[in-house]
Protein backbone atom coordinates (compact mmCIF):
# COMPACT_ATOMS: atom_id res chain seq x y z
CA UNK A 1 0.00 0.00 0.00
CA UNK A 2 3.02 2.29 1.12
CA UNK A 3 6.27 2.17 0.67
CA UNK A 4 8.55 4.44 1.92
CA UNK A 5 12.44 4.45 0.99
CA UNK A 6 15.28 6.44 2.34
CA UNK A 7 12.88 9.77 2.82
CA UNK A 8 14.96 12.90 3.96
CA UNK A 9 12.65 16.05 4.64
CA UNK A 10 14.51 19.58 5.29
CA UNK A 11 13.21 22.86 6.68
CA UNK A 12 16.06 24.77 5.71
CA UNK A 13 19.03 23.60 6.40
CA UNK A 14 17.24 21.67 9.17
CA UNK A 15 16.37 17.88 8.76
CA UNK A 16 12.93 17.41 9.99
CA UNK A 17 13.04 13.89 9.00
CA UNK A 18 16.64 11.47 7.78
CA UNK A 19 16.83 8.38 6.21
CA UNK A 20 13.10 6.86 6.78
CA UNK A 21 12.02 3.75 5.53
CA UNK A 22 8.84 1.67 5.98
CA UNK A 23 6.57 -0.46 4.56
CA UNK A 24 2.50 -0.52 4.74
CA UNK A 25 0.61 -3.68 4.14
CA UNK A 26 -2.81 -3.25 3.07
CA UNK A 27 -5.58 -4.03 5.66
CA UNK A 28 -2.93 -3.52 8.58
CA UNK A 29 -3.01 -0.26 11.37
CA UNK A 30 0.79 1.08 11.32
CA UNK A 31 1.64 3.18 14.30
CA UNK A 32 4.99 6.11 14.33
CA UNK A 33 5.16 6.83 17.49
CA UNK A 34 7.66 9.54 19.00
CA UNK A 35 7.41 12.24 21.43
CA UNK A 36 6.58 15.48 20.15
CA UNK A 37 8.67 17.08 17.37
CA UNK A 38 10.24 13.70 16.47
CA UNK A 39 8.82 14.49 12.97
CA UNK A 40 5.75 12.48 13.05
CA UNK A 41 3.45 15.19 11.53
CA UNK A 42 5.88 15.75 8.80
CA UNK A 43 6.13 12.53 7.48
CA UNK A 44 2.27 11.33 7.54
CA UNK A 45 1.75 14.77 5.17
CA UNK A 46 4.45 13.20 3.20
CA UNK A 47 2.35 10.42 2.12
CA UNK A 48 -0.47 12.51 1.11
CA UNK A 49 1.61 15.38 -0.50
CA UNK A 50 0.57 18.24 1.99
CA UNK A 51 4.27 18.74 2.66
CA UNK A 52 6.70 17.74 -0.09
CA UNK A 53 10.36 15.88 0.43
CA UNK A 54 13.92 16.60 -0.09
CA UNK A 55 14.85 13.17 -0.97
CA UNK A 56 14.04 9.26 -1.17
CA UNK A 57 11.00 7.81 -2.07
CA UNK A 58 7.27 7.73 -0.87
CA UNK A 59 5.26 5.16 -2.96
CA UNK A 60 1.24 5.38 -2.23
CA UNK A 61 -0.91 3.10 -3.93
CA UNK A 62 1.88 2.06 -6.57
CA UNK A 63 2.72 6.34 -7.57
CA UNK A 64 5.71 8.09 -6.52
CA UNK A 65 3.86 11.18 -4.72
CA UNK A 66 6.61 13.35 -5.58
CA UNK A 67 6.24 13.39 -8.91
CA UNK A 68 2.65 13.65 -9.31
CA UNK A 69 0.59 16.35 -11.55
CA UNK A 70 -1.94 18.79 -9.77
CA UNK A 71 -4.51 16.97 -10.69
CA UNK A 72 -3.09 13.21 -10.05
CA UNK A 73 -2.76 14.47 -6.32
CA UNK A 74 -6.14 15.41 -5.99
CA UNK A 75 -7.65 12.01 -7.24
CA UNK A 76 -4.67 10.68 -5.02
CA UNK A 77 -6.24 12.23 -1.97
CA UNK A 78 -9.53 11.88 -2.62
CA UNK A 79 -8.21 7.98 -1.79
CA UNK A 80 -6.77 8.56 1.40
CA UNK A 81 -8.64 10.28 3.81
CA UNK A 82 -7.61 11.94 7.05
CA UNK A 83 -8.07 12.66 10.77
CA UNK A 84 -6.42 15.38 13.50
CA UNK A 85 -6.20 16.15 17.06
CA UNK A 86 -7.42 19.04 16.71
CA UNK A 87 -10.19 17.49 14.84
CA UNK A 88 -10.28 20.97 12.07
CA UNK A 89 -13.93 20.92 11.26
CA UNK A 90 -15.53 23.90 9.98
CA UNK A 91 -17.47 26.05 12.48
CA UNK A 92 -20.00 27.36 10.58
CA UNK A 93 -21.32 24.21 9.20
CA UNK A 94 -23.41 21.90 10.86
CA UNK A 95 -22.19 18.12 11.44
CA UNK A 96 -24.11 17.27 8.30
CA UNK A 97 -22.26 19.55 6.33
CA UNK A 98 -19.19 18.76 7.46
CA UNK A 99 -19.30 15.62 6.32
CA UNK A 100 -20.81 16.17 2.84
CA UNK A 101 -18.08 18.85 2.18
CA UNK A 102 -15.88 16.19 0.53
CA UNK A 103 -18.73 14.73 -1.18
CA UNK A 104 -19.75 18.65 -1.97
CA UNK A 105 -15.68 18.81 -3.62
CA UNK A 106 -15.51 15.76 -5.64
CA UNK A 107 -19.36 16.96 -6.75
CA UNK A 108 -21.21 14.09 -5.63
CA UNK A 109 -24.88 14.36 -6.58
CA UNK A 110 -27.02 15.46 -3.97
CA UNK A 111 -29.55 12.86 -3.46
CA UNK A 112 -26.44 10.63 -3.24
CA UNK A 113 -24.26 12.43 -0.98
CA UNK A 114 -27.46 12.42 1.87
CA UNK A 115 -27.78 9.18 1.86
CA UNK A 116 -23.88 8.33 2.56
CA UNK A 117 -23.49 11.48 5.50
CA UNK A 118 -26.43 9.78 6.86
CA UNK A 119 -24.87 6.22 6.56
CA UNK A 120 -21.54 7.38 7.94
CA UNK A 121 -23.37 9.43 10.61
CA UNK A 122 -24.81 5.98 11.64
CA UNK A 123 -21.45 4.26 11.08
CA UNK A 124 -19.91 6.55 13.96
CA UNK A 125 -23.19 6.78 16.13
CA UNK A 126 -23.83 10.28 15.56
CA UNK A 127 -27.36 9.67 14.13
CA UNK A 128 -29.56 12.73 15.36
CA UNK A 129 -26.76 15.33 14.98
CA UNK A 130 -27.28 16.28 12.36
CA UNK A 131 -27.54 19.70 12.43
CA UNK A 132 -25.78 20.33 15.63
CA UNK A 133 -22.43 23.13 15.06
CA UNK A 134 -19.10 21.42 16.27
CA UNK A 135 -18.83 23.89 19.16
CA UNK A 136 -22.20 22.41 20.46
CA UNK A 137 -19.94 18.77 20.35
CA UNK A 138 -17.75 17.00 23.23
CA UNK A 139 -14.36 16.09 21.80
CA UNK A 140 -15.28 12.69 21.03
CA UNK A 141 -17.92 13.63 19.67
CA UNK A 142 -15.84 16.40 17.08
CA UNK A 143 -13.54 13.35 16.67
CA UNK A 144 -16.47 10.62 14.99
CA UNK A 145 -17.79 13.86 12.83
CA UNK A 146 -13.71 13.83 11.68
CA UNK A 147 -13.95 10.34 11.39
CA UNK A 148 -16.98 10.38 9.21
CA UNK A 149 -15.44 12.69 7.19
CA UNK A 150 -12.51 11.76 6.28
CA UNK A 151 -14.25 8.18 5.01
CA UNK A 152 -17.08 9.92 3.03
CA UNK A 153 -15.33 9.60 -0.32
CA UNK A 154 -14.59 6.07 0.74
CA UNK A 155 -11.07 6.35 1.04
CA UNK A 156 -8.00 3.12 1.05
CA UNK A 157 -5.92 4.18 3.52
CA UNK A 158 -6.69 6.54 6.78
CA UNK A 159 -4.41 8.80 8.03
CA UNK A 160 -4.68 9.75 11.32
CA UNK A 161 -2.35 12.44 13.30
CA UNK A 162 -2.51 12.16 17.07
CA UNK A 163 -6.33 11.28 16.86
CA UNK A 164 -6.60 10.87 20.70
CA UNK A 165 -4.38 13.41 21.90
CA UNK A 166 -6.81 15.91 22.98
CA UNK A 167 -8.95 13.28 24.30
CA UNK A 168 -9.99 12.01 27.98
CA UNK A 169 -8.50 8.17 28.58
CA UNK A 170 -12.32 6.93 28.44
CA UNK A 171 -13.34 8.66 25.09
CA UNK A 172 -9.58 7.81 23.84
CA UNK A 173 -10.80 3.92 24.10
CA UNK A 174 -14.17 4.50 22.41
CA UNK A 175 -12.63 6.44 19.11
CA UNK A 176 -9.91 3.45 19.33
CA UNK A 177 -12.24 0.77 19.26
CA UNK A 178 -14.85 2.57 16.45
CA UNK A 179 -11.02 3.19 14.08
CA UNK A 180 -10.77 -0.81 14.65
CA UNK A 181 -14.16 -1.85 13.75
CA UNK A 182 -13.33 0.40 10.62
CA UNK A 183 -10.45 -1.50 9.93
CA UNK A 184 -11.85 -4.65 10.23
CA UNK A 185 -15.16 -3.81 8.54
CA UNK A 186 -13.54 -2.30 5.64
CA UNK A 187 -10.46 -3.77 5.34
CA UNK A 188 -8.98 0.19 5.31
CA UNK A 189 -5.39 0.41 6.27
CA UNK A 190 -5.19 2.86 8.57
CA UNK A 191 -1.54 5.02 9.27
CA UNK A 192 -1.76 6.30 13.09
CA UNK A 193 1.16 9.09 14.43
CA UNK A 194 0.92 9.70 18.10
CA UNK A 195 2.77 9.98 21.28
CA UNK A 196 0.98 7.69 23.03
CA UNK A 197 2.36 4.76 23.96
CA UNK A 198 -0.66 2.84 25.04
CA UNK A 199 -2.63 3.49 21.64
CA UNK A 200 0.24 1.95 19.29
CA UNK A 201 0.48 -1.01 22.25
CA UNK A 202 -3.60 -1.57 21.64
CA UNK A 203 -3.58 -0.89 18.22
CA UNK A 204 -1.21 -0.93 15.68
CA UNK A 205 0.69 -4.55 14.66
CA UNK A 206 3.61 -3.10 13.61
CA UNK A 207 5.10 0.26 14.99
CA UNK A 208 7.93 2.88 13.37
CA UNK A 209 9.59 4.78 16.42
CA UNK A 210 10.84 7.86 16.07
CA UNK A 211 12.52 10.12 17.28
CA UNK A 212 14.83 13.38 16.05
CA UNK A 213 13.50 12.84 13.08
CA UNK A 214 15.70 9.53 12.88
CA UNK A 215 13.93 5.89 12.61
CA UNK A 216 14.88 4.21 16.30
CA UNK A 217 13.58 0.57 15.64
CA UNK A 218 10.42 -0.96 13.28
CA UNK A 219 8.98 -3.76 13.84
CA UNK A 220 5.94 -5.86 15.57
CA UNK A 221 4.81 -3.30 18.10
CA UNK A 222 5.17 -6.07 20.88
CA UNK A 223 8.68 -6.99 20.15
CA UNK A 224 9.52 -3.43 20.26
CA UNK A 225 7.87 -2.93 23.79
CA UNK A 226 8.10 -5.86 25.66
CA UNK A 227 11.81 -6.82 24.46
CA UNK A 228 12.87 -3.93 23.86
CA UNK A 229 16.51 -2.94 22.20
CA UNK A 230 18.76 -1.19 25.05
CA UNK A 231 19.32 2.01 23.07
CA UNK A 232 15.20 2.30 23.17
CA UNK A 233 14.06 2.12 26.90
CA UNK A 234 14.13 5.32 27.44
CA UNK A 235 12.60 5.90 25.02
CA UNK A 236 9.57 4.27 25.50
CA UNK A 237 9.37 5.30 29.07
CA UNK A 238 10.66 1.88 29.97
CA UNK A 239 12.70 3.16 33.32
CA UNK A 240 12.20 1.76 36.58
CA UNK A 241 14.22 2.40 39.87
CA UNK A 242 16.42 -0.96 39.31
CA UNK A 243 18.25 -2.42 42.12
CA UNK A 244 21.97 -1.82 41.91
CA UNK A 245 23.20 -5.13 43.00
CA UNK A 246 22.90 -8.51 41.39
CA UNK A 247 21.15 -8.71 38.08
CA UNK A 248 18.13 -7.48 36.69
CA UNK A 249 15.89 -10.14 34.68
CA UNK A 250 13.06 -9.37 32.49
CA UNK A 251 10.78 -11.84 31.61
CA UNK A 252 8.27 -11.50 28.88
CA UNK A 253 5.04 -13.60 29.04
CA UNK A 254 2.56 -14.16 26.06
CA UNK A 255 5.89 -14.16 23.76
CA UNK A 256 5.00 -12.17 21.07
CA UNK A 257 6.91 -14.75 18.48
CA UNK A 258 5.08 -17.94 19.57
CA UNK A 259 7.36 -20.51 20.68
CA UNK A 260 6.64 -24.54 20.32
CA UNK A 261 6.15 -24.74 24.18
CA UNK A 262 3.11 -26.35 24.82
CA UNK A 263 4.12 -24.90 28.58
CA UNK A 264 0.55 -23.07 29.56
CA UNK A 265 3.25 -19.55 30.44
CA UNK A 266 4.64 -19.22 27.52
CA UNK A 267 2.00 -18.73 24.56
CA UNK A 268 0.19 -15.50 23.69
CA UNK A 269 -2.64 -15.11 26.85
CA UNK A 270 -5.98 -14.10 25.33
CA UNK A 271 -7.62 -11.68 26.51
CA UNK A 272 -10.74 -13.66 27.90
CA UNK A 273 -8.15 -16.15 29.12
CA UNK A 274 -8.36 -14.78 32.76
CA UNK A 275 -5.51 -16.48 33.70
CA UNK A 276 -2.97 -14.49 32.83
CA UNK A 277 -1.37 -13.14 36.25
CA UNK A 278 -2.02 -16.29 37.97
CA UNK A 279 0.11 -18.78 35.10
CA UNK A 280 3.15 -15.99 34.71
CA UNK A 281 3.25 -15.97 38.12
CA UNK A 282 3.51 -19.33 38.39
CA UNK A 283 6.75 -19.80 36.66
CA UNK A 284 8.11 -17.55 39.15
CA UNK A 285 7.15 -19.28 41.85
CA UNK A 286 7.95 -22.71 40.73
CA UNK A 287 11.56 -21.12 39.41
CA UNK A 288 12.15 -20.26 43.25
CA UNK A 289 11.56 -23.62 44.69
CA UNK A 290 13.21 -25.35 42.20
CA UNK A 291 16.15 -23.17 42.28
CA UNK A 292 16.18 -22.81 45.86
CA UNK A 293 16.21 -18.98 45.47
CA UNK A 294 15.50 -15.47 46.35
CA UNK A 295 14.65 -12.39 44.34
CA UNK A 296 12.87 -9.19 43.95
CA UNK A 297 9.98 -8.24 41.88
CA UNK A 298 11.30 -5.09 40.45
CA UNK A 299 8.72 -4.31 38.36
CA UNK A 300 5.66 -5.26 35.63
CA UNK A 301 2.88 -4.80 33.85
CA UNK A 302 0.35 -6.76 31.64
CA UNK A 303 -1.14 -5.09 28.50
CA UNK A 304 -3.28 -5.16 25.71
CA UNK A 305 -1.62 -5.55 21.87
CA UNK A 306 -4.19 -5.90 19.84
CA UNK A 307 -6.52 -8.93 20.98
CA UNK A 308 -3.83 -9.90 23.13
CA UNK A 309 -2.44 -9.60 26.69
CA UNK A 310 1.03 -9.87 26.98
CA UNK A 311 3.32 -8.96 29.59
CA UNK A 312 7.06 -8.59 31.60
CA UNK A 313 8.26 -8.97 34.61
CA UNK A 314 11.85 -8.11 35.90
CA UNK A 315 13.05 -9.29 38.43
CA UNK A 316 16.21 -9.28 40.46
CA UNK A 317 18.50 -11.91 41.46
CA UNK A 318 21.97 -12.40 42.86
CA UNK A 319 24.85 -12.38 40.27
CA UNK A 320 26.16 -15.65 41.01
CA UNK A 321 22.88 -16.73 40.34
CA UNK A 322 21.89 -15.39 37.10
CA UNK A 323 23.19 -18.15 35.13
CA UNK A 324 21.08 -20.86 36.57
CA UNK A 325 17.82 -18.38 36.51
CA UNK A 326 18.53 -17.71 32.37
CA UNK A 327 19.49 -21.70 32.09
CA UNK A 328 15.98 -22.39 33.52
CA UNK A 329 13.50 -19.81 31.92
CA UNK A 330 15.92 -20.75 28.55
CA UNK A 331 14.87 -24.39 29.07
CA UNK A 332 11.13 -23.63 29.92
CA UNK A 333 10.91 -21.07 26.35
CA UNK A 334 10.53 -17.94 28.37
CA UNK A 335 11.34 -15.05 26.94
CA UNK A 336 14.32 -13.54 29.20
CA UNK A 337 17.03 -10.73 29.04
CA UNK A 338 19.23 -9.03 31.02
CA UNK A 339 18.02 -5.24 31.73
CA UNK A 340 21.44 -3.30 32.12
CA UNK A 341 20.85 -0.11 34.46
CA UNK A 342 21.81 3.29 33.09
CA UNK A 343 25.32 4.67 32.76
CA UNK A 344 25.69 6.67 35.54
CA UNK A 345 25.54 10.20 34.29
CA UNK A 346 22.63 8.94 31.92
CA UNK A 347 20.05 11.09 34.21
CA UNK A 348 18.20 8.23 35.61
CA UNK A 349 19.23 7.85 39.44
CA UNK A 350 17.48 5.74 41.60
CA UNK B 1 -45.58 82.03 25.42
CA UNK B 2 -46.94 83.26 21.91
CA UNK B 3 -43.09 84.23 21.30
CA UNK B 4 -42.24 80.43 21.84
CA UNK B 5 -44.83 79.20 19.32
CA UNK B 6 -43.38 81.31 16.38
CA UNK B 7 -39.96 80.90 17.05
CA UNK B 8 -41.36 76.70 16.64
CA UNK B 9 -43.34 77.59 13.18
CA UNK B 10 -40.14 79.62 12.19
CA UNK B 11 -37.93 76.39 13.11
CA UNK B 12 -40.83 73.62 11.18
CA UNK B 13 -41.14 76.37 8.54
CA UNK B 14 -37.69 76.38 7.47
CA UNK B 15 -37.28 72.74 8.16
CA UNK B 16 -40.07 72.40 5.69
CA UNK B 17 -38.22 74.29 3.15
CA UNK B 18 -35.00 72.64 3.31
CA UNK B 19 -36.50 69.07 3.58
CA UNK B 20 -36.83 68.33 -0.13
CA UNK B 21 -33.29 69.00 -0.63
CA UNK B 22 -31.84 66.92 3.03
CA UNK B 23 -33.52 64.46 0.92
CA UNK B 24 -32.30 64.17 -2.08
CA UNK B 25 -29.06 65.10 -0.41
CA UNK B 26 -29.52 61.75 1.45
CA UNK B 27 -30.38 59.69 -1.39
CA UNK B 28 -27.35 60.90 -3.26
CA UNK B 29 -25.01 60.03 -0.15
CA UNK B 30 -26.97 56.07 0.40
CA UNK B 31 -26.28 55.84 -3.27
CA UNK B 32 -22.74 57.04 -3.62
CA UNK B 33 -21.86 54.96 -0.27
CA UNK B 34 -23.90 51.67 -1.02
CA UNK B 35 -22.32 51.57 -4.62
CA UNK B 36 -19.09 52.69 -3.92
CA UNK B 37 -18.97 49.74 -1.02
CA UNK B 38 -20.27 47.09 -3.14
CA UNK B 39 -17.27 47.62 -5.22
CA UNK B 40 -14.47 48.40 -3.53
CA UNK B 41 -16.30 44.83 -1.32
CA UNK B 42 -15.82 43.16 -4.40
CA UNK B 43 -11.91 44.45 -6.32
CA UNK B 44 -10.82 44.46 -1.91
CA UNK B 45 -11.70 41.26 -1.91
CA UNK B 46 -9.60 39.71 -5.15
CA UNK B 47 -7.03 41.70 -3.98
CA UNK B 48 -6.89 40.37 -0.64
CA UNK B 49 -7.52 36.40 -2.30
CA UNK B 50 -4.34 37.44 -3.97
CA UNK B 51 -2.85 38.94 -1.12
CA UNK B 52 -3.34 35.11 0.73
CA UNK B 53 -2.41 33.55 -2.22
CA UNK B 54 0.94 34.33 -2.70
CA UNK B 55 1.92 35.29 0.83
CA UNK B 56 3.62 33.82 3.67
CA UNK B 57 2.32 29.83 4.09
CA UNK B 58 -0.43 31.01 1.59
CA UNK B 59 -1.67 28.22 -1.10
CA UNK B 60 0.44 29.57 -3.48
CA UNK B 61 3.29 31.49 -2.16
CA UNK B 62 4.90 34.05 -4.67
CA UNK B 63 7.07 36.14 -2.43
CA UNK B 64 7.92 38.83 -4.98
CA UNK B 65 4.67 39.83 -6.33
CA UNK B 66 3.15 39.58 -2.74
CA UNK B 67 6.05 42.24 -1.83
CA UNK B 68 4.97 44.40 -4.43
CA UNK B 69 0.92 44.39 -3.42
CA UNK B 70 1.42 44.33 -0.15
CA UNK B 71 3.85 47.77 -0.54
CA UNK B 72 1.20 49.08 -3.09
CA UNK B 73 -1.70 48.49 -0.05
CA UNK B 74 0.57 50.69 2.16
CA UNK B 75 1.06 53.51 -0.26
CA UNK B 76 -2.41 53.21 -1.14
CA UNK B 77 -3.34 53.52 2.31
CA UNK B 78 -1.57 56.64 3.20
CA UNK B 79 -2.53 58.44 0.69
CA UNK B 80 -4.70 60.97 1.92
CA UNK B 81 -8.02 61.07 0.61
CA UNK B 82 -8.82 64.53 -0.37
CA UNK B 83 -5.23 64.58 -2.18
CA UNK B 84 -6.62 61.47 -4.17
CA UNK B 85 -9.63 63.08 -5.30
CA UNK B 86 -8.23 65.17 -6.89
CA UNK B 87 -5.04 63.60 -7.87
CA UNK B 88 -7.38 61.14 -9.61
CA UNK B 89 -9.79 63.24 -11.57
CA UNK B 90 -8.55 62.49 -15.35
CA UNK B 91 -9.34 58.64 -14.29
CA UNK B 92 -12.78 60.23 -12.93
CA UNK B 93 -13.72 62.04 -15.84
CA UNK B 94 -12.75 58.60 -17.99
CA UNK B 95 -14.75 56.35 -16.53
CA UNK B 96 -17.64 58.45 -15.23
CA UNK B 97 -17.47 60.99 -17.72
CA UNK B 98 -17.25 63.87 -15.23
CA UNK B 99 -16.09 65.07 -12.26
CA UNK B 100 -18.99 66.17 -10.77
CA UNK B 101 -22.00 65.02 -8.45
CA UNK B 102 -22.18 61.88 -7.10
CA UNK B 103 -21.74 59.13 -9.70
CA UNK B 104 -18.24 60.87 -10.30
CA UNK B 105 -17.49 60.60 -6.72
CA UNK B 106 -18.19 56.80 -6.26
CA UNK B 107 -14.94 56.43 -8.25
CA UNK B 108 -12.47 57.95 -5.66
CA UNK B 109 -14.06 56.76 -3.29
CA UNK B 110 -13.79 53.05 -4.38
CA UNK B 111 -10.17 53.11 -5.52
CA UNK B 112 -9.31 55.10 -1.84
CA UNK B 113 -11.33 52.32 0.10
CA UNK B 114 -10.07 48.87 -2.03
CA UNK B 115 -7.25 48.76 -0.43
CA UNK B 116 -8.19 48.83 2.90
CA UNK B 117 -10.77 46.54 2.52
CA UNK B 118 -7.92 44.21 1.05
CA UNK B 119 -5.98 44.82 4.08
CA UNK B 120 -8.89 44.22 6.57
CA UNK B 121 -10.50 41.30 3.92
CA UNK B 122 -7.06 39.15 4.24
CA UNK B 123 -7.02 39.55 8.17
CA UNK B 124 -9.98 37.81 8.20
CA UNK B 125 -8.99 35.15 5.48
CA UNK B 126 -5.98 34.68 7.88
CA UNK B 127 -7.86 34.47 11.45
CA UNK B 128 -9.55 30.84 9.78
CA UNK B 129 -7.75 28.23 11.27
CA UNK B 130 -5.02 26.47 9.30
CA UNK B 131 -5.91 23.56 10.07
CA UNK B 132 -9.41 23.50 8.71
CA UNK B 133 -7.69 24.37 5.41
CA UNK B 134 -5.40 21.62 6.04
CA UNK B 135 -8.43 18.93 6.33
CA UNK B 136 -10.03 20.54 2.72
CA UNK B 137 -6.71 19.73 1.05
CA UNK B 138 -6.71 16.55 2.84
CA UNK B 139 -9.55 15.00 0.81
CA UNK B 140 -8.20 16.29 -2.24
CA UNK B 141 -10.03 19.94 -2.66
CA UNK B 142 -8.40 22.28 -5.32
CA UNK B 143 -7.23 26.22 -3.91
CA UNK B 144 -10.50 27.46 -5.62
CA UNK B 145 -12.53 25.05 -3.58
CA UNK B 146 -11.06 25.79 -0.62
CA UNK B 147 -11.20 30.12 -1.02
CA UNK B 148 -14.77 30.11 -2.35
CA UNK B 149 -16.10 27.43 0.07
CA UNK B 150 -14.12 27.38 3.25
CA UNK B 151 -11.92 30.53 3.39
CA UNK B 152 -15.12 33.00 2.62
CA UNK B 153 -18.06 30.88 4.26
CA UNK B 154 -15.66 30.13 7.44
CA UNK B 155 -15.09 34.23 7.69
CA UNK B 156 -18.19 35.64 7.05
CA UNK B 157 -19.04 37.46 10.44
CA UNK B 158 -15.48 39.12 10.70
CA UNK B 159 -16.38 40.44 6.56
CA UNK B 160 -19.83 41.59 7.51
CA UNK B 161 -18.67 43.72 10.51
CA UNK B 162 -15.31 44.65 8.06
CA UNK B 163 -18.49 45.88 5.71
CA UNK B 164 -19.63 48.35 8.21
CA UNK B 165 -16.46 49.67 8.84
CA UNK B 166 -15.62 49.80 5.90
CA UNK B 167 -19.14 51.61 4.51
CA UNK B 168 -19.00 53.81 7.34
CA UNK B 169 -15.52 55.53 6.51
CA UNK B 170 -16.59 55.85 3.52
CA UNK B 171 -19.80 57.82 4.56
CA UNK B 172 -16.96 59.45 6.39
CA UNK B 173 -15.17 60.12 2.99
CA UNK B 174 -18.20 61.33 0.97
CA UNK B 175 -18.35 64.31 3.24
CA UNK B 176 -15.02 65.28 2.19
CA UNK B 177 -15.91 64.48 -1.62
CA UNK B 178 -18.71 66.47 -1.44
CA UNK B 179 -16.67 69.72 -0.82
CA UNK B 180 -15.42 69.31 -4.45
CA UNK B 181 -18.73 69.40 -5.71
CA UNK B 182 -20.01 65.43 -5.44
CA UNK B 183 -23.22 66.36 -4.26
CA UNK B 184 -24.72 64.00 -0.79
CA UNK B 185 -24.99 65.71 2.46
CA UNK B 186 -21.08 67.00 3.08
CA UNK B 187 -21.79 69.06 0.05
CA UNK B 188 -25.33 70.17 1.39
CA UNK B 189 -23.42 70.91 4.67
CA UNK B 190 -20.98 72.71 3.10
CA UNK B 191 -22.95 74.64 0.37
CA UNK B 192 -25.58 75.73 3.59
CA UNK B 193 -23.50 75.86 6.75
CA UNK B 194 -20.24 77.03 5.51
CA UNK B 195 -20.77 78.69 2.61
CA UNK B 196 -23.88 80.24 3.57
CA UNK B 197 -23.86 80.27 7.79
CA UNK B 198 -27.30 78.63 7.85
CA UNK B 199 -26.21 76.33 10.60
CA UNK B 200 -29.13 74.63 11.30
CA UNK B 201 -29.01 72.81 7.75
CA UNK B 202 -25.20 72.10 8.81
CA UNK B 203 -26.44 70.49 11.98
CA UNK B 204 -29.38 68.46 10.11
CA UNK B 205 -27.21 66.83 7.61
CA UNK B 206 -24.59 66.17 11.01
CA UNK B 207 -27.63 64.72 12.32
CA UNK B 208 -28.75 62.64 9.90
CA UNK B 209 -25.02 61.04 9.04
CA UNK B 210 -25.17 60.50 12.89
CA UNK B 211 -28.46 57.97 12.04
CA UNK B 212 -26.83 56.42 9.26
CA UNK B 213 -23.69 55.78 11.05
CA UNK B 214 -26.02 54.17 14.17
CA UNK B 215 -28.06 52.13 11.59
CA UNK B 216 -25.64 50.44 9.17
CA UNK B 217 -23.45 49.89 12.43
CA UNK B 218 -26.60 47.91 14.28
CA UNK B 219 -27.85 46.30 10.54
CA UNK B 220 -24.21 44.41 10.65
CA UNK B 221 -23.77 43.71 14.40
CA UNK B 222 -26.98 42.00 14.13
CA UNK B 223 -26.23 39.95 10.85
CA UNK B 224 -22.59 39.05 12.44
CA UNK B 225 -24.85 37.46 15.61
CA UNK B 226 -27.27 35.92 13.90
CA UNK B 227 -24.16 34.12 11.14
CA UNK B 228 -22.18 33.55 13.99
N1 LIG C 1 6.71 24.49 8.35
C1 LIG C 1 7.78 24.25 9.13
N2 LIG C 1 8.88 25.02 9.02
C2 LIG C 1 9.97 24.77 9.78
N3 LIG C 1 10.05 23.78 10.69
C3 LIG C 1 8.99 22.98 10.84
C4 LIG C 1 7.80 23.16 10.07
N4 LIG C 1 6.91 22.21 10.43
C5 LIG C 1 7.52 21.48 11.38
N5 LIG C 1 8.77 21.93 11.63
C6 LIG C 1 9.73 21.35 12.57
O1 LIG C 1 9.87 20.00 12.26
C7 LIG C 1 9.97 19.22 13.43
C8 LIG C 1 8.95 18.10 13.39
O2 LIG C 1 7.66 18.63 13.46
P1 LIG C 1 6.38 17.70 13.46
O3 LIG C 1 6.41 16.83 12.27
O4 LIG C 1 5.19 18.56 13.62
O5 LIG C 1 6.60 16.83 14.77
P2 LIG C 1 5.57 15.92 15.58
O6 LIG C 1 4.32 15.80 14.78
O7 LIG C 1 6.29 14.64 15.77
O8 LIG C 1 5.34 16.62 16.89
C9 LIG C 1 9.79 20.16 14.60
O9 LIG C 1 11.06 20.42 15.12
C10 LIG C 1 9.22 21.39 13.99
O10 LIG C 1 9.69 22.52 14.68
MG1 LIG D 1 2.36 16.40 15.30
Amino acid sequence: MIQVNGLCKKFGAHFVLRDITLRVEKGEIFGIVGHSGAGKSTLLRCLNGLETYSGGSVRVMGREVGSLGQKEMLNLRRRMGMIFQTFNLMERRNVFENVAFPLEVWRVPKERARERVEDLLKLVGLEGKSSVRPGNLSGGQKQRVGIARALALRPDILLCDEPTSALDPHTTASILDLLQDINERFSLTIVLVTHQMEVVKRMCGRTLLLDGGLPQGTGETSSLFLAPPEHLRRLIQEEYALLSGGVNIRLVFGSPVPDASPGAAAGPLRANSGKAPGSSSGIISAMARDLDLDFSIVGGRLERYGNDILGFLIINVEAEEAGSVLEYLRVRNVSRQIVERPAPGGGADA
Amino acid sequence: MPDFYGQISVFLERLARIAPELGLATLETLYMVGLATFFSLLAGSALAVLLILTGPGGLRPMPRLYRVLDAAVNLGRSFPFIILLIAILPLTRLIAGTTIGSTASIVPLTIAAVPFVGRLMEGCLLEVDAGVIEAARSFGAGNARIIFRVLFPEALPPIILNAAVTAITLLGYSAMAGAVGGGGLGDLAIRYGYNRFQMDVMAYAVVILVVLVQIMQSACNFLYKKLR
